[in-house]
């Protein structure tokens, strides 16, 4: 079926199975190498993206659910103060939930809290095997820090 | 919106979507697709039949039933002001076992029923509630637990009698793995000096423990969850022994009613 | 805390890093393996056909058309006991492969498993170790022992052992167990191989072994070494050891027969059996003490549950020595034995046999410390090795007789004692109240690892100064995912040639270049590649000095002389709920002997990540089997990798001088945080509730089981 939405800025247009997951019709048709599947059940936040501003489990999400609507993956947020800040706390290893973790920050509604204990409850849906969150945690409550005073 | 091409379909009613299941082989039909698309599942199906415009995320009454539409999220039901009330606090805490997952924003009431070990099983199972079914033959009442769709059916909503506003309710669970398949799940719901009690992950299918309930009576806490620990018929398997999910049973009894009680009640003894 | 990120950090944050599963090659195909759903069968029948009518489907191939993996390996007693099917006749697990189906895509491969029409004769089946070691067990191998090791069990005694345990006033012996863990990277396990020239093959993998790989893979299809050129990702989802799964081999018969590149990717519930999973065990522990508890002599026998097949098992199982040789006493004995049963194949995973004994021996000397009174760090103190010690765990076994031989090796420097202060400062501190109804312990246990596998450990490298001034490292060892080898490099080759490392271009792992490194195993990479890395820029540095013209291509291959073991102490402090024996790990502090600390943001990183992962172990991992030997884990979901929330925030203090060994005085940093993180904790849970859990994981029944015996 043929498939469109915007993504990361940019209107694609692709050929995508109807029974596609959105993570497949992001990394297969749009090609787009952001949005990484894990687990495939919608458990590990390596796949996430926002659609029309919500986060979604990609590989969980039906890819023409999200027919015609804004996506963002990681691609969206590259280099921004989330992912500046998760680099610079060595939040950053085999980086394969990197991704997932920057766009579950850029999530996070307001009354998320900029702490440690705050970040820890909103990222319990993202998992890292390489960190042991440490650097993670530290790096996400820095971005979140950073993005909320308006850095770009 | 290519609603009505090729393997994807998002019917605007149900009646539209029981239509599309009759005539596609291989369907299915999706809630928030946790099951249809996640790789738990096993094979993937030729068809899906979203939902999520077929008007069956809505929670409102019917008569004296309080109707909890099929796509209604776990975070949906987290928020709705209908499902603030303390007699229902066990539906609501079943339900916050999603947050803070993302998965909560997408999985659904419908789905849960679905998976035969759903979490908010139990809780509802307090409240007398039972499935509304719509299939080729119409629609129909069916028991949640366990739940057996006929072929061709899809679930329209789950109705359930929420008590008398002086209710209180409470649902605990207790996992090997911090989001892995409850071992016990009791809820407990206490009106007046009513009691009623739902057991799931212990036992398949999940039940209403009948035979204990009724009037509060003159045992103690302690007394109680010995005896709610005495009728289960506990699963045996490799993520946890029937001796443990028994004994378990019992502490989450202890918990739950020391919190849902009454002063006076609870201190009879 | 200085140091600095991996130099592909931000292309990772982006998502702009390309692993081996976003590759797409021209003309790719796609491969499926058809998985036995019994935990023990005999294949009577495979009947490709339905399958081939399926769209999209190329070739089905079975254990006929697949030569059994024989590499040129070590041989026991005549035989090579790491030979195996790829595709099994006598499927052994839940999940061992018996066909290959090749389709145009994925799915249609997947849709084509299913059509693939199998008759099996289901076989009775052992997944315990204990029920497998029973009289009259069930074989997990038809006609074989399920006692692998041909002389029965790897052996070591130094000293009077008898005669120290017939003469000592007392002897503490007790048992312990660990699960079967899976490593579960976050990229799934995924291979591909495409057609090279000269009839050769191209074949993309995240092997932790490159030139290993070519050598066997060549051997295995008769080709010429230079024929196979092995190139591992500069990107890898996370590897821990486990990646060495055969993927390879299937996929380059695939390629060979259809002549087109072929992918094969797991999904996750094939990659919970399918992967490489960490040894299940049962270790008992003996020791002999005098009226002070000084040690006087300790036994330990260790069975490891092979699982399918052995694999590395023989290699695995001999570092359960590593904790009895972490102390002096006047005699030891060690036995290690192999058990073959129908469990997920178990191989190297990070840690390499070392987490299950230390585990067990940890433990140990915390029963023994606390039966005669004494404090635990004061023990230790007492019994640890020390700098120029001899480290028997170093050596060889003889493969006639399975006795092991150790080399003689010393220590060369060891920190332990400043680890031990660390710990005890910690432990010294207030622990706080917990929630209403649980108990708090607070426990420690040590480590001793290995930088390198103690033999056979070679790297080469080039230092390339380009006419145009570019600086380049070529290194034939691999990244493994986040351990940031080719950042260390830049790092090393940067502060010989007074470059900040970013300016320097690091190419790793592609046998092509002719660079050949024994691979990254055993935390070893920074030390002996980082090593080698050194001495090249040191020698283009010196050409240049020299006068040399550019370009100059500085090539230099270098063989460690010591395995420069590191050194971990843990602190726990834990919270036991003592009605549902769940338990809370709420600190958790590392004081590490990792040598200098090159880069200590990554470092760090390597520390706490281990930790996770000696959490897990400790307290939740665990593959669920039924009764009937199919798997009840489903997926990440149940299985019990540790969020954010299961996690403290994981303290780590380095204390360790510089390893004199090397001039870049570095040591392995890989492992060595994962080892003390379980001992630690079952002390802590001790301490809170006076119960010894012996078993692993330490989940809520687990403990709620050695609260009511």
């Amino acid at each position: 079926m043929r498939w469109s939405a915007e993504v990361d800025g940019r209107l694609v247009e692709c050929d995508v199975p109807g029974n596609a997951s959105l993570a497949e019709a992001l990394r297969g048709g749009a090609e787009n190498t952001a949005v990484k599947v894990a687990c495939g059940e919608g458990i590990c936040g390596a796949c996430s993206c926002l659609v029309a501003g919500e986060r979604v489990h990609g590989c969980i999400y039906p890819a023409f659910r999200a027919y015609g609507q804004v996506i963002q993956t990681a691609a969206s947020f590259a280099d921004g103060p989330v992912a500046r800040a998760l680099v610079e706390a060595g939040g950053v290893q085999c980086g394969f939930c990197t991704p997932g973790m920057v766009v579950a920050v850029h999530s996070l509604s307001t009354d998320v809290p900029a702490t440690e204990a705050g970040i820890r409850h909103a990222l319990a849906g993202n998992l890292c095997r390489c960190t042991g969150y440490a650097g993670l945690v530290a790096g996400a409550v820095a971005g979140l820090q950073r993005l909320r005073a308006g850095e770009p | 919106m290519p609603s009505q091409a090729a393997n994807y379909y998002r019917p605007q009613t149900p009646e539209m979507a029981v239509e599309l299941l009759a005539n596609l082989q291989g369907a299915a039909v999706i809630g928030g697709a946790t099951l249809a698309l996640g790789k738990l599942g096993g094979g993937r199906p030729s068809h899906l039949i979203d939902l999520c415009d077929a008007g069956l995320d809505r929670i409102g009454w019917r008569g004296h039933h309080l109707s909890i539409g099929a796509t209604t999220t776990m975070r949906d039901l987290r928020r709705h002001p209908e499902l603030s009330a303390p007699g229902l606090a066990a539906i609501m805490a079943m339900a916050g076992h999603f947050e803070p997952l993302p998965v909560a924003a997408q999985a659904t009431l419908g789905g849960n029923l679905c998976t035969g070990v759903g979490s908010l099983v139990a809780p509802l199972l307090l409240y007398e509630a039972h499935a509304v079914l719509l299939g080729p033959d119409g629609e129909r009442h069916a028991p949640i637990a366990p739940l057996r769709l006929h072929p061709g059916e899809i679930i329209l909503s789950v109705e359930l009698e929420p008590g008398s506003p002086m209710a209180r309710s409470g649902c605990q669970s207790l996992r090997r793995t911090p989001v892995g398949p409850a071992l016990v799940t009791l809820a407990a719901l206490v009106d007046g000096d009513q009691l009623r009690l739902a057991v799931s992950g212990i036992e398949a299918p999940a039940r209403r423990l009948r035979d204990l309930e009724g009037r509060w009576d003159r045992r103690s806490v302690a007394q109680w969850a010995e005896s709610i620990a005495h009728v289960v018929r506990p699963i045996d398997d490799a993520r946890g022994s029937a001796d443990y999910r028994r004994a378990m049973v019992g502490v989450l009894a202890e918990r739950l009613l020391k919190e849902l009680l009454p002063t006076e009640l609870r201190e009879v003894h | 805390m200085s140091g600095m990120p991996l130099l592909d950090a931000a292309d990772k944050a982006a998502g702009r890093a390309k692993y081996l599963t976003d590759f797409h090659l021209p003309g790719m195909c796609h491969g499926v393996l058809v998985r036995s759903p019994h935990a023990h069968a005999l294949l009577e029948g495979l009947d490709p056909a339905l399958a081939l009518a399926m769209p999209g489907v190329l070739a089905v191939l079975g254990p006929d058309d697949c030569p059994p993996h024989d590499l040129p390996g070590e041989a026991f007693y005549g035989r090579n006991l790491m030979t195996r099917p790829l595709l099994w006749r006598e499927p052994a697990w839940l999940g061992c492969p018996v066909a290959v189906v090749l389709a145009e895509t994925a799915d249609q491969a997947r849709a084509a498993v299913a059509k693939v029409q199998v008759r099996y004769q289901v076989l009775p089946h052992v997944l315990d170790l204990e029920d497998a070691l029973a009289k009259g067990a069930v074989a997990a191998h038809l006609g074989r022992s399920n006692l692998a090791l041909p002389f029965g069990a790897i052996t070591y005694e130094s000293g009077d052992l008898k005669g120290v345990f017939s003469s000592a006033p007392h002897t503490i012996e007790t048992t312990y167990h660990t699960s079967t863990v899976q490593a579960a990277a976050m990229e799934p396990y995924a291979c591909l191989v495409e057609p090279g020239a000269d009839g050769g093959l191209i074949v993309h993998k995240g092997t932790p072994a490159p030139y290993e790989l070519r050598h066997q893979m060549a051997h295995w299809l008769g080709l010429r070494p230079e024929q196979v050129r092995v190139v591992v990702p500069a990107q890898i989802g996370g590897g821990f050891g486990s990646r060495m799964d055969d993927l390879e081999y299937v996929a380059a018969l695939a390629c060979r027969k259809l002549q087109r590149p072929v992918r094969l990717e797991l999904e996750r519930s094939e990659g919970l059996v399918a992967g490489r999973v960490r040894h299940g065990a049962r270790i008992r522990v003996r020791s002999a003490m005098d009226d002070d508890g000084n040690l006087l002599a300790r036994e330990i026998e260790a069975d490891y549950n092979a699982g399918a097949h052995l694999d590395l098992g023989p290699y695995v199982v001999l570092r359960a020595l590593r904790p009895l040789a972490l102390y002096r006493c006047q005699a030891v004995r060690f036995s290690g034995r192999l058990v073959t049963t129908n469990a997920p194949v178990a191989s190297a995973t990070r840690g390499f046999g070392n987490p299950q004994a230390t585990f067990a021996v940890e433990s140990h000397n915390d029963e023994l410390c606390r039966r005669f009174g004494l404090d635990p760090i004061e023990w230790r103190r007492r019994h640890l090795l020390r700098s120029g010690d001899k480290n028997l765990s170093v050596g060889v076994v003889d493969t006639q007789t399975g006795q092991f031989v150790a080399k003689g090796a010393t220590i060369s420097s060891c920190a332990l004692d400043r680890c031990l202060d660390v710990v005890q400062g910690a432990l010294s501190e207030p622990v706080g109240a917990p929630l209403e109804g649980w108990i708090r312990g607070k426990g420690m246990a040590v480590a001793m690892h290995t930088t390198g596998k103690g033999r056979n450990e070679i790297s080469n490298a080039k230092v390339v100064l380009r006419a145009d001034g570019g600086v380049e490292v070529h290194s034939g060892a691999p990244d493994q995912g986040g351990t940031g080898v080719a950042t260390s490099l830049a790092m090393i080759a940067g502060e010989v040639l007074g470059l900040p490392p970013q300016q320097i271009r690091v190419v790793l792992a592609d046998t092509a270049a002719e660079l050949a490194d024994s691979g990254a195993h055993a935390s070893g990479r920074t030390y002996i590649a980082g090593e080698t890395v050194r001495q090249a820029a040191e020698k283009a540095k010196q050409l240049r000095a020299d006068g040399a013209p550019l370009p100059i291509d500085a090539h230099v291959a270098w063989s460690p002389q010591t395995n420069a073991p590191p050194f971990a102490a843990c602190a726990a402090v834990v919270d036991v709920d003592p009605q549902t024996g769940q338990s809370r790990v709420v600190r958790l502090l590392q004081a590490i002997d990792i040598g200098r600390v090159l880069n200590p943001l990554m470092a760090k990183g390597q520390i706490q990540g281990a930790a996770a992962q000696g959490l897990g172990f400790a307290l939740m991992e665990r593959l669920d089997f039924t009764a009937h030997g199919k798997l009840l884990t489903r997926g990440l979901l149940d299985y019990g990798v540790p969020r954010t929330l299961d996690l403290p925030d994981l303290e780590v203090v380095f204390c360790g001088e510089p390893e004199p060994s090397v001039p870049l005085g570095v040591k392995g940093a890989g492992e060595i945080g994962l080892m003390a993180v379980a001992p630690a904790i079952a002390n802590a849970i001790a301490d809170a509730t006076g119960a010894r859990v012996r078993r692993l994981p330490m989940d809520g029944e687990t403990v709620w089981r050695a609260l009511n015996s």
